[in-house]
C-alpha cells in the first residue's frame, strides 16, 4: 500500500462530507430546498475517484448516517418521520455504494495501468543502464538508486559470493554505513515456470530469532542459469508491510537482469584468461622452438669448426685455419646478437628500460651506428642522406643505437647484396624522423602492420636468422623514449622503417 | 705488432677458459701475464709485482671490480682496461668514472682487444705533448699557449668553450673519456648531472675540424660511446683506421 490505510482517505472522507453538508445546508434551510440529498452524491464519487472503492463506500454510509442526522425530520436523532424520507434516504445510501463502486474501480484500474507502467518504464531504465555500461558493477549505483526509489526502500545494495557469509557488497546506496545483520529477513521465493513470487519470512539459525534494527530487510537471490552468485538486498520501513506486487516484480526482474550481466562478465573474463594462457603458451612454445633452433645452429657450427681444428688428423694450411677461426668468429657474434636480443626484450617486458635523455646532434647517433656496421654493409650499395640542418633531438644514445643496428642487421639479413639499403633523416611535423630501408624483396602489405610484433618473422618462416625479436626490441626501445615507430614500403623496393624522435627544445 | 714486447699484463678474470684463452694469446704476443682468478688474488699479485697494464673483470665472485679499480687508482696510474659481460652502461660508467681507462664489452674480439692493450700502453708510456706542451695527432696540432687549434696550418675558429673542451678531449687519447669526466673538466663540477649539450658541443667540434680537414685524415677522431661517453684516437689509431 502506498501510504498507511485510513489516515489521508478518512480525513479526505470527512472533508468531503462537510463540504456537502456545508452545501445541502444552504440549499435546503437557507433557500428551502426540498430535498438537497444528491449533492452528497458528489462528495462520494469525489472520494470514489481520489481514493478507490472502499473509501467511497464508507463515505456513502457517512453520508447517508450524516443526511439522516441533520436534515431528516426529527433531526438529531437517526428516527425517520415521512416514509418518503427514508426512500430517498435509501436511494441516497444505494446510489452512493453504486457510483463509488463504478468510480473506485475505475480509478484502481488507471492506478494499476500507471503501477504497470512505471514498472515497465523503470525495468527498462534499468535494463539499458546494465546493457550499456562498460562493466555491470559500473551501472549498479543507479540500478539501485532507481530501485530505491520504485520500490520505496530506504537502501539497497548488492552482495556477490556464493553464500549469504561470504557475500562481499559491491554496490550499496548507503556505502559509509555498515551493513544490517541478515538473520532476520524476507527471502523472495519464485515458481519461475508460473512466474509466481512470493516473500517468505526467514529467520536462520538460532541467534536470528532478533528483529533486525532499521527496516526490514527482504532478499532476492541473483541466479546464473546454473548457480547462485549474490543476493539483492533491500531495506523497507517495517511499516510499509511487503513491496507491492509490480514492485516486487521490478526487484526481481531486476535482479535477473543483474545476475545475468555478471554472469556473463564472468564467462567472458574465463574465456579472456583462457585466450591469454593459450597465446602465453603458443609465444613460450614459439620462443623456445626458435631460441633452441637459433642457438643451436651457430653452435652446431662452432662446434664443427672446433673439432676440425682441434682433429690431428686433419692438416690445415694456415690459411684454412684462419678461414674456420673467421667462422667460428662470425658465428659467435651471431650468437651474441641473439642473447642481446633477448635481454632487450626481457627488459622491456619487464619495463625495465628507462632511456637516460640527452640532447644530440642526430649525426652523433647515426654516424658511430653506420661505421660500426662497415663490414656487415659493405656488399650493399649504401646511401647515407643526413641533412646538416636537422635539430638536436632528446633521445638516449644507447637506445637509437641500439634500435639503429637492429634495423641495419635486418636490412642486410633480409635484402642479401646486392640490394641498396638506405639511411636518411628528416623533419616532418616537429619530431625528427630517421629512416632505414633497403632494396630486399620487402613484405605484403598485410605484414606490414604485424613486423613490430613479436615472434614475427615474416612469410619466410625457413629464414635461417632471427626469431622475430629484433624489430619488436626497436620498437620497445622507441618507445620508451616517447618516440614512434612505424613500417612501409620503399621506393627501393623493400621494407621502410622509419623511426620518430622528439625534437629537443631550447636547444643551442 | 708489439709495441712493449716484455710489457706485464695483470689479467683479473674468474672465468677460466676465458682467462687461459686471453692469456696464451698475450703471451704468444709477446706480453708476460700474471693471472688472477678472484679480487684478493688480483691485489695479492699488484702488491708482489707491479704491472704495466690491468684487464680486469667487473664481475668477480669475491669483490666489486669498481672497488678494485679504486684501490689501484689510489696507488698508482697503471691503465686498467673493464672486460665486462654486463651490458649496463652504469657499470661501464662507474668504473671509467673510478679512474678506468677503457672497456671491452664481453664477448670481444682478440683484435679488439690487442688495439686496446696497445693504445693503453702508449699512453701510458709516451706524453703525447711536444716540449712546449702543444698536442699533435695527425695533421691536428693543439697549441695551449696561444689557444690556437689548426689543421694542416688551416686555423679552426672554436668558441672559448669548445677549444677548453677539445683540450679535454685530446688529453684522454687512447682512452674512454665518460661524459662526467669531460663536464667536470669543461663546466666544473656542479654541472656534472646536466650534460645537456656536451653532444651538442661536440658536434660542433667535429664540425668545425672536418671543414678544416678536406681529406678527412681526421674522420674517426672523435668517436661517440653511447651511453657512456667519447674515445678519442691517438696518431696510430688513426692511421689505422685510414689504412
Amino acid at each position: 500500500m502506498r501510504s498507511p490505510i485510513g489516515g489521508r482517505s478518512a480525513l479526505e472522507s470527512i472533508a468531503a462530507l462537510a463540504a456537502a453538508t456545508g452545501l445541502v445546508a444552504i440549499l435546503e434551510l437557507v433557500l428551502g430546498m426540498e430535498n438537497a440529498s444528491p449533492v452528497y452524491l458528489l462528495a462520494v464519487a469525489a472520494v470514489a475517484i481520489r481514493r478507490g472503492t472502499i473509501p467511497a463506500i464508507l463515505t456513502a454510509v457517512g453520508a447517508f448516517l450524516v443526511y439522516n442526522l441533520l436534515f431528516v425530520e426529527p433531526r438529531i436523532t437517526f428516527g425517520v418521520a415521512r416514509p418518503e424520507q427514508l426512500v430517498t434516504l435509501l436511494l441516497l445510501l444505494f446510489v452512493g455504494i453504486v457510483i463509488g463502486r463504478l468510480a473506485g474501480r475505475q480509478r484502481e484500474r488507471e492506478q494499476l495501468a500507471l503501477r504497470r507502467e512505471r514498472e515497465a518504464r523503470a525495468l527498462f531504465a534499468i535494463s539499458r543502464e546494465l546493457a550499456t555500461a562498460h562493466r555491470v558493477e559500473t551501472a549498479l549505483p543507479t540500478v539501485l538508486d532507481r530501485l530505491v526509489d520504485e520500490a520505496q526502500l530506504t537502501r539497497a545494495w548488492i552482495g556477490i559470493g556464493p553464500t549469504i557469509a561470504q557475500e562481499r557488497a559491491i554496490a550499496d546506496t548507503s556505502p559509509e554505513e555498515p551493513l544490517p545483520s541478515a538473520s532476520l529477513h524476507f527471502r523472495l521465493q519464485r515458481d519461475r515456470e508460473e512466474g509466481a513470487a512470493t516473500w517468505t519470512r526467514i529467520r536462520p539459525g538460532a541467534t536470528g530469532s532478533k528483529v533486525p534494527k532499521g527496516g526490514a530487510l527482504y532478499r532476492v537471490e541473483l541466479r546464473t542459469l546454473d548457480e547462485g552468485i549474490g543476493s539483492l538486498w533491500c531495506e523497507r520501513d517495517p511499516l510499509l508491510g511487503e513491496p507491492e506486487l509490480e514492485q516486487t516484480r521490478l526487484l526481481a526482474a531486476s535482479a535477473d537482469q543483474v545476475a545475468q550481466g555478471v554472469g556473463r562478465e564472468r564467462l567472458t573474463a574465463a574465456a579472456a584468461d583462457a585466450e591469454v594462457a593459450r597465446r602465453s603458451e603458443e609465444v613460450r612454445s614459439a620462443l623456445l622452438d626458435s631460441v633452441s633452433h637459433d642457438l643451436r645452429t651457430p653452435l652446431a657450427t662452432i662446434r664443427a669448426t672446433a673439432g676440425s681444428i682441434a682433429d690431428p688428423s686433419i692438416a690445415m694450411s694456415d690459411e684454412e685455419r684462419r678461414q674456420a677461426a673467421r667462422s667460428i668468429d662470425v658465428e659467435a657474434e651471431r650468437l651474441n646478437r641473439l642473447v642481446g636480443d633477448l635481454l632487450g626484450m626481457s627488459r622491456i617486458q619487464a619495463g625495465e628500460l628507462v632511456p637516460d635523455l640527452d640532447v644530440y646532434p642526430l649525426a652523433d647517433l647515426v654516424e658511430p651506428v653506420i661505421e660500426r656496421l662497415r663490414r656487415q654493409l659493405e656488399p650493399h650499395p649504401l646511401t647515407v642522406a643526413l641533412p646538416s640542418d636537422l635539430p638536436n633531438v632528446r633521445a638516449d644514445a644507447t637506445f637509437v643505437s641500439q634500435a639503429l643496428a637492429n634495423l641495419i642487421d635486418n636490412a642486410t639479413t633480409h635484402a642479401p647484396a646486392p640490394a641498396p639499403i638506405g639511411v636518411s633523416a628528416g623533419l616532418r611535423d616537429g619530431v625528427v624522423e630517421i629512416t632505414v630501408e633497403d632494396g630486399g624483396p620487402g613484405v605484403s602489405p598485410e605484414a606490414l602492420a604485424h613486423v613490430f610484433d613479436r615472434f614475427y618473422r615474416g612469410e619466410r618462416l625457413t629464414s635461417r636468422r632471427g626469431i622475430g625479436l629484433g624489430l619488436s626490441v626497436v620498437r620497445g626501445l622507441i618507445e620508451a623514449m616517447g618516440g614512434r615507430v612505424r613500417a612501409g614500403s620503399s621506393p627501393l623496393g623493400g621494407l621502410s622503417v622509419t623511426l620518430e624522435l622528439p625534437v629537443a627544445e631550447g636547444g643551442e | 705488432m708489439t709495441v712493449a714486447p716484455s710489457a706485464r699484463i695483470l689479467l683479473v678474470e674468474d672465468d677460466e677458459p676465458t682467462r687461459r684463452a686471453v692469456a696464451s694469446n698475450l703471451v704468444a704476443h709477446g706480453y708476460r701475464v700474471d693471472e688472477a682468478a678472484d679480487g684478493g688474488a688480483a691485489v695479492r699479485q699488484w702488491e708482489q709485482a707491479r704491472p704495466d697494464l690491468i684487464l680486469l673483470d667487473l664481475g668477480l665472485p669475491d669483490t666489486d671490480g669498481i672497488s678494485i679499480v679504486r684501490r689501484f687508482r689510489r696507488e698508482a696510474t697503471t691503465p686498467i682496461i673493464i672486460l665486462s659481460a654486463r651490458d649496463l652502461e652504469r657499470d661501464k660508467v662507474g668504473a671509467l668514472d673510478a679512474g678506468a681507462d677503457d672497456y671491452l664489452t664481453k664477448p670481444f674480439g682478440m683484435e679488439e682487444l690487442h688495439a686496446r692493450v696497445r693504445a693503453a700502453m702508449r699512453r701510458a708510456l709516451g706524453p703525447s705533448a711536444d716540449p712546449e706542451g702543444a698536442v699533435h695527432i695527425g695533421p691536428l696540432s693543439l697549441d695551449p699557449n696561444r689557444r690556437r687549434v689548426t689543421v694542416e696550418d688551416r686555423e679552426v675558429h672554436l668558441t672559448p668553450r669548445e677549444y677548453e673542451l677539445l683540450k679535454t678531449l685530446l688529453a684522454n687519447t687512447g682512452r674512454v673519456a665518460s661524459r662526467a669526466r669531460l663536464l667536470r673538466a669543461v663546466w666544473g663540477t656542479e654541472y656534472a648531472d646536466e650534460g645537456h649539450y656536451l653532444h651538442v658541443h661536440v658536434g660542433a667540434i667535429r664540425r668545425k675540424l672536418a671543414e678544416a680537414d678536406p681529406d678527412g685524415l681526421l674522420a674517426g677522431l672523435i668517436v661517440a660511446e653511447p651511453g657512456i661517453g667519447y674515445r678519442v684516437s691517438d696518431e696510430e689509431e688513426l692511421v689505422t683506421a685510414k689504412s
